[in-house]
Order: C-alpha cells, then sequence, then structure tokens
C-alpha cells in the first residue's frame, strides 16, 4: 500500500488516493467514525484511519472472494458470507477486530442484514413463499426475536433502516420503498430519476448515495427530505400495485426535472371506504387515484362527479385522437373524460380458437362476431362423436360470464341508476345456459386455464404479455340477436379535482397512456391502446397486435366495448344462482330474487 | 528593451506563480453539483472500473471508492481530502 496523488479528472481534481502494493484489485468498503476498511482479492483485510492511514491488517477466516457485506458495529466486523461457490447459502459471522476472534452467528437461511436499533442487527431471511421475511439479533447478548413479515416487501439489495423514524428504506430500480417495523407494511414508495438506473448504494446519516455507472458520478439523495421533495402523488391498490407505474414514473421524472412520484399504495380491502371519505371531504393531499373495476364500481365515484375532466387537458385528451374507437368511451360520462384507461383486459368474454380442432374435422371457421345461435350451429358439428366439446365451464360461469355480465353492461346502468332487466330476460338467460348443457356442448366442469384439445374455445387473457397467444387466434363470447356487447374490466387513473397539482398530474396521465410509453411497454399489464400497429414493433404485444385475425377482433372488440362493472356485483348473488343450478329454486323463483336484488343495488 | 524583457519576465513569473497557485486550490473546489430535487453530484469520471467501483461513506462525510489496485478518498464535496501525516 501507498499513499499519492493524481490530476486524472477532467476537472484537474487532486485526488487522494491508496494503491495496493500487490496490486490486487480493491473491493468491499465499510465505513466507521475512525476511518475504513477494504480488501483485496484474496489478500488481508485492510484497516485505515479517516486520512488513509493504514492501521492494521486482518486475517479472516473466510477470503474476499466469498464476502459479500461487512458492517462495523461495536468494534466487531458483521460479514455477510457464502462458503465456496455456492452463493445461494449464505452465513452471517461477526469478526472483532480486537482479538481476532471470527465465529459463525446462528441464524439459518440468511439473505442481507442492517444495522437495526443500537447492538441490534436486523436480518433478513430467505423463504421460498416470498421476500419480507425478518429477525432481529442482539449483537451483545447473543438474543434473536421470533421471525416476522412485512408483506410485499420487494427483494432489494440496498437496504437501510432509520430507528428514529422506524422506516426500512429499501431502494429498487429507481424506487424507494419505505416500511414501518412496528406497522409491518411498507408506508411510502417513491420513484426519483434522480436515482441512477445502473448504481452501487451506500447510506450513511440517512442520506442515500449511488454510483452512477452510466454518468460516472456520485449522486446523494437526502431520505429525510422525500417527503418534501415529492410533486405528485398517487393512490394504488394491491390489486393493480405501484410497481406496475414505476417505470413509467421514473422516465417522467427524468422529463420533467427530476419530479418524484409518490405512490400510496392502500390494501385493497380499504380503499373503497378510504378513497371515498378522501374524495369526499376535498381531501388535497393527493393527485391521482385508481379505480378499477376489480375492486370498484367506477360508476359511483363518476356519478358524485368527484373526477376531473380530462378534456380540459390536452396532454390527455390529444392522445385518444389515434385510439381504438371504443377506449374514449369507456373512460367518458356525458361528454366528459373522467379517467384514462391504465389496464382493459378481458378473460371471460374472449377464447382462444382451436383452429387446429376446426382443420381436423373439416369445418369452417365460425366469424368472430357470431351469435349463440351461430354458436349452436358449431355446436352441433363440433360435438357430434362425443368427445368434442365447445368449452369447458361450470354452470355458474356460463351464466355469471356469458350473460349477467354482457346483459347487465345494456340493462343497467349504475350512474343514471337505471334498471331495463326484466325477470323474463333474467329467466331465458338462465334457461338457455341449462339447454347448453342438457344439448352436451359445454363440459359442465372448472375451467381450464390450459390449452385442451377436445376444446373448441380455450381459456384466453388479452391482452396477455407473455407469448401465450402467439400464432393463436381469439373469439369473443357470442352474442344474443346482434346485440354486441363485449364486457372489458379496466383500471383507470383519475385526476383528483382538489389536487394542487392538477397540471402535472395530467401531463404524467398523459405520458401514462402515450405512444412512447406503449411502444416499450412502460405499463406493466398495460392495455393495447393505438390503431397503428407499427408503435408495437418492440413490445410485449408485439405478435398478438400484429396478427390480422387478432387485430380485428380485438378492435371490434373494443368498439362494442363496456365497462364490466358486475364482478363485485356478482359476488352478492352468487349463492342464487347455485341454488339453482343445484335444483332448490325454480328459474322463476330466482329470476325474482335477482330482479329484486339487482334493482336494489341500482337504486342504492 | 531590456527593461521592456525584465517587466515582461517578472510578468511571466508572477503569471506561473498565480497559476501555480491556482492549480493547488484547485482541490477545494467545490465539485457538487445540485439538482432541483436537494440532490447533489460529484464528478468520478476518472474512475476506470466504474462497474466494480464500490463506494462507502464516513460518519465525517468522506467519500471512499475503490477503482482497481486503489482506494480514493475524497471530501463530501468530492474533493481531496487533507491529509494528516506528516
Amino acid at each position: 500500500m501507498r499513499l499519492g496523488y493524481t490530476y486524472s479528472t477532467a476537472k484537474e481534481m487532486k485526488k487522494k488516493q491508496i494503491e495496493s502494493e500487490k496490486r490486487r484489485h480493491y473491493k468491499l468498503l465499510t465505513a466507521h467514525d475512525g476511518g475504513f476498511f477494504a480488501y483485496g482479492y484474496g489478500s488481508q483485510l485492510e484497516e485505515y484511519n479517516t486520512d488513509g492511514t493504514l492501521i492494521k491488517k486482518h486475517n479472516l477466516a473466510v477470503d474476499a472472494q466469498s464476502i459479500e457485506k461487512m458492517l462495523y458495529m461495536g468494534g466487531k466486523l458483521f460479514i455477510l458470507h457464502h462458503i465456496g461457490d455456492n452463493k445461494n447459502d449464505k452465513y452471517l459471522a461477526e469478526y472483532n477486530l480486537e482479538d481476532g476472534s471470527f465465529k459463525k452467528i446462528d441464524v439459518g437461511l440468511v439473505k442481507n442484514f442492517v444495522e437495526y436499533e443500537e447492538n441490534t442487527l436486523l436480518i433478513f431471511l430467505k423463504q421460498d413463499c416470498c421476500s419480507g421475511h425478518m429477525m432481529t439479533y442482539n449483537i451483545s447478548s447473543g438474543e434473536k426475536s421470533d421471525e416476522f413479515h412485512i408483506p410485499n416487501l420487494s427483494d432489494s439489495r440496498y437496504l437501510h433502516y432509520n430507528s428514529g423514524k422506524d422506516c426500512l428504506y429499501l431502494i429498487s430500480q429507481g424506487n424507494i420503498y419505505v416500511a414501518s417495523l412496528k406497522e409491518k407494511k411498507i408506508i411510502e414508495t417513491y420513484t426519483s430519476a434522480t436515482i441512477p438506473k445502473s448504481n452501487t448504494v451506500f447510506f450513511k446519516n440517512n442520506i442515500s448515495y449511488y454510483i452512477d455507472k452510466d454518468q460516472k458520478r456520485i449522486v446523494s439523495l437526502d431520505l429525510n427530505g422525500l417527503s418534501s421533495s415529492k410533486k405528485l402523488t398517487v393512490l394504488c391498490h394491491d390489486y393493480v400495485p405501484e410497481f406496475y407505474f414505476s417505470s413509467a414514473a421514473y422516465e417522467f421524472g427524468v422529463e420533467n426535472s427530476n419530479t418524484v412520484v409518490e405512490f400510496v399504495n392502500i390494501s385493497s380491502k380499504e380503499y373503497t371506504s378510504k378513497l371515498n371519505s378522501m374524495l369526499m371531504s376535498g381531501d388535497n393531499s393527493f393527485d391521482i387515484y385508481l379505480l378499477s373495476t376489480l375492486t370498484d364500481i367506477p360508476s359511483y365515484y363518476i356519478k358524485k362527479g368527484v373526477y376531473e375532466d380530462l378534456h380540459n387537458y390536452t396532454a390527455v385528451s390529444q392522445q385518444f385522437d389515434d385510439m381504438f374507437e371504443g377506449i374514449e368511451k369507456l373512460c367518458s360520462y356525458n361528454g366528459a373524460l373522467f379517467g384514462v384507461p391504465v389496464g382493459i383486459h378481458n378473460s371471460n368474454t374472449v377464447y382462444q380458437l382451436n383452429t387446429e380442432m376446426l382443420k381436423d374435422l373439416k369445418l369452417e371457421m365460425p366469424a368472430y362476431d357470431w351469435t349463440w345461435s351461430d354458436f349452436e350451429k358449431h355446436a352441433k358439428d363440433i360435438t357430434t362423436a362425443g368427445t368434442n366439446f365447445m368449452m369447458q365451464q361450470g354452470k355458474y360461469g356460463s351464466w355469471s360470464f356469458n350473460m349477467f355480465s354482457v346483459s347487465a353492461c345494456i340493462k343497467m346502468d349504475l350512474t343514471k341508476e337505471a334498471f331495463n332487466y326484466t325477470k323474463t330476460d333474467i329467466k331465458n338467460e338462465l334457461e338457455f345456459v341449462d339447454s347448453i348443457y342438457e344439448k352436451g356442448y359445454i363440459l359442465n366442469e372448472s375451467r381450464s386455464y390450459e390449452k385442451q384439445e377436445n376444446l373448441l374455445l380455450n381459456f384466453a387473457y388479452v391482452p396477455i404479455n407473455d407469448s401465450s397467444l402467439d400464432n393463436r387466434k381469439i373469439i369473443p363470447t357470442p352474442v344474443f340477436n346482434d346485440k354486441r356487447v363485449y364486457p372489458f374490466m379496466v383500471n383507470y387513473f383519475c385526476l383528483n379535482k382538489a389536487s394542487k397539482n392538477k397540471q402535472l398530474a395530467a401531463e404524467f396521465l398523459g405520458k401514462c397512456i402515450s405512444k412512447e410509453a406503449q411502444a416499450v411497454d412502460l405499463i406493466t399489464q398495460m392495455p393495447i391502446l393505438y390503431k397503428d400497429k407499427a408503435i408495437y414493433e418492440e413490445s410485449v404485444y408485439k405478435n398478438f397486435i400484429t396478427n390480422d385475425w387478432n387485430y380485428n377482433v380485438y378492435s371490434y372488440m373494443l368498439k362494442n366495448s363496456y365497462r364490466n362493472e358486475t364482478y363485485m356485483i356478482s359476488e352478492n348473488i352468487r349463492d342464487y344462482v347455485f341454488e339453482y343450478f343445484e335444483g332448490r329454486i325454480s328459474s322463476d323463483e330466482f329470476a325474482e330474487v335477482i330482479y329484486n336484488k339487482m334493482k336494489q343495488i341500482v337504486e342504492e | 528593451m531590456k527593461t521592456k524583457l525584465k517587466y515582461f519576465s517578472l510578468f511571466l513569473l508572477a503569471l506561473m506563480l498565480l497559476l501555480t497557485s491556482c492549480g493547488g486550490s484547485a482541490g477545494n473546489v467545490d465539485n457538487t453539483h445540485s439538482s432541483a430535487n436537494e440532490s447533489n453530484y460529484i464528478d468520478i469520471s476518472f474512475i476506470n472500473d466504474i462497474e466494480r467501483t464500490q463506494i462507502a461513506v464516513g460518519e465525517n462525510g468522506d467519500i471512499y471508492l475503490t477503482d482497481e489496485i486503489r482506494i480514493y478518498i475524497l471530501d463530501s464535496k468530492g474533493n481531496e481530502k487533507k491529509a494528516n501525516r506528516k
């Protein structure tokens, strides 16, 4: 080791440097009040004081290549290491700097660790189910806590705990997750473009330091100032969590002076009641909120007028000009644009067509705008031998997905409190379901998510971001009498009317649905919005949307699309449907009960 | 002419002293750049192996960086850490 000075930077900076005598590369740094420790590959651990004077060399029982992390606490070094080439099994050890003793700490399944409270480590444990399992270890007494768990905690290499604030910080891909150990949950998530994409992180005094590998610079970010640095706050829940949008938020920050986006993830159980009271009280602590047909009935909020009309913001409204016909309607009410679509999905009224079966049986392809009477014509040919079926699903699914959710789109209007569903409609649909099972067209078993060779219509999820629909053709559920209705589940981002940052929030919404975002799949589970296939050349959806058949079916379905708000409602009538199909009530009784229940829901 | 040359030589000497002095104080220049969100940047373009560079920060804000066979010690502004040794 020798001390020297260099003038090597572009700015002619003068720096102090230590150079390895053995010309070995240094790795593994950890610092403490009086200096720092560094380890050369395969050599001794070197202890320096703050000005770079070598204090001592230590011989550890493990070599540098096996050590993944070191931390100085109370005169000891705590070391995370593996043995040999097996990097999956990690061990925690302590090295006493005074007497040179090295001992293993008796904790299994160690993944990572950080300094916790005084004389205590917080140890992260490896479990097969998920991340977020941990325990504490007192370095003086050796006392260990019981294992505890924080749900949905992402797996991050870079962790830091601030005991004064009870905040556990995790850095991962431009995001800072803040969890409370007392509350055992993530309390805030920030996406900051200040955090370099390619980085190495170190924490000291609640400041995070990043080596920006692309820009060759050190970036520091004060974790104490996170809440004051944020510019936008988005409410979401665990069904449509923040990580879906973190890349979009990061890119938005890059384009908008490092604007920090905070995501507040409210448990899906509490989301509706919390959002409702926040919106009704004119709460301005958030700018954007998620509305999902999976957990909510957007019409209730629309009816109350708690949305900002996005037609007032060109950054948003202009984007709809090039989208598929039908999408703007899905997001509109009385001419106002109440939200942007950050998810449009269908898995209940769309299928994957078994074209090989049609070829084998020398049958023609059904037209994608087919009716139930077309379905029955095809079914006669398909099911003649008794081995093939049109599809496989239970009677409850056929009624709920293929009848009720479709009819409800046009016969129930929750915003206008209109209800045109007659008892005869309900009875007829129910009896039709019974009849197609009696004829043997549908296999009365639970839906299979795997493709079955003996089914013409197999499960499909549209749009899907894996390759499961590549070279496959989709087809929607048939309709009655030319009533073209295709329900879609939709996730909306809406602008809080009370927001103080409406313009900036609208620009973020514009970013989420932009062509640029679509082209690079910036949002997880994003919908396919634009007519121009060329946008999806590099997208995960490329093979699906550039297939002419699927493009035509998808655009046809969207053109005739409706917001599927029956998912939550159907939970209220589920028991009655089973009672009918199990023969405990008649179709008349069923129609009476369902009619009254539905009318009550609409008029509530 | 000789007088002019003498004054010119003295001027050059003064200029050189000034430049040397400026060069010597470069280590105290604040090398940080602030962004809108209270974050700071320190230029480390002198690092050769940025992929494997590691960082640690001391209680006093000193920054330690590994780079191949070297360890750099910077102060919190990214400048030379004054040596205490004599």
